[in-house]
């Protein structure tokens, strides 16, 4: 078991919060026009896939939703 | 990272709440790929994406560490590790990039150096022969079981994190 110190843990929980990205809608790729060199993450729930943009979770660091009626957290 | 409900703290690799009353508790986890926008076009031309409204500077300069995470050497600022609980593993470069890959209680890393593109690498791994390769567009590696199609839990993570939540780790040597 890791011996951690919840003072150093609530450093995120402050002003300098990262608030998880709760998606209410997606877009389809193709549409946004990103780079070809963008990086995403790609998760997959009851066969259904659904991508995040690398560099929006480097703030999130977290994403939490439902997909296929199957909740989902995703951390980066 | 915490749950907002009792404020356990978690571990976000391995699922495993290690502090806090739900310590011990352990979420269900499965593969998140990474890849590039080139390669998800290829293979899931109708791949939809959840988009991020949140503009601030915050996001911005979150950004800065991590431009490149795919074949990158990866930088951290210094005061991150002191965020740390204990050490970093010496056995590896702390910021090495590798597959990572976990079954049941046993886990072992596959730095990217010793995965070259266009080759197929077949190891043992858990009881099992496992075969790992890298994609050509992208780069990224991936493993599966030789026999079967599906693989083992699996994460593209640098050697910091990946030992941080699986200290007595393999590490796969060419």
């Amino acid at each position: 078991m890791k011996a951690i110190d919840r003072a150093k843990a609530k450093v995120t929980t402050g002003k300098f919060q990262f608030l998880p990205l709760r998606p209410k809608h997606d877009q389809p790729l193709a549409s946004l026009h990103l780079p070809g060199d963008a990086e995403l993450l790609v998760l997959e729930r009851g066969g259904e896939h659904r991508g995040l943009i690398a560099r929006e979770m480097a703030y999130h660091h977290i994403c939490q939703g439902e997909l296929e009626g199957q909740p989902f957290l995703v951390s980066f | 990272m915490t749950d907002e409900e009792t404020w356990s703290l978690w571990d976000h690799i391995s699922g495993e709440a290690f502090e806090g009353p739900l310590a011990g508790q352990k979420l269900e986890i499965w593969p998140i790929s990474m890849t590039l926008v080139e390669a998800a076009l290829a293979k899931m031309p109708d791949l939809r994406i959840y988009t991020s409204s949140y503009r601030s500077w915050k996001q911005w300069f979150m950004h800065l560490p991590h431009r490149k995470f795919i074949n990158s050497k990866g930088f951290l600022p210094p005061q991150f590790y002191l965020t740390m609980s204990q050490p970093i593993d010496p056995r590896l470069p702390k910021l090495e990039q590798g597959l990572g890959v976990i079954e049941g209680d046993q886990a072992k890393f596959y730095p990217m150096k010793s995965l070259p593109k266009g080759e197929m690498i077949t190891d043992s791994f858990a009881g099992r022969t496992i075969v790992l390769e890298r994609s050509e567009i992208d780069g990224v590696p991936s493993a599966k079981w030789q026999a079967g199609v599906d693989g083992p839990m699996q994460l593209l993570s640098r050697w910091y994190g990946f030992s941080y939540s699986y200290p007595d780790c393999d590490i796969y040597l060419q």
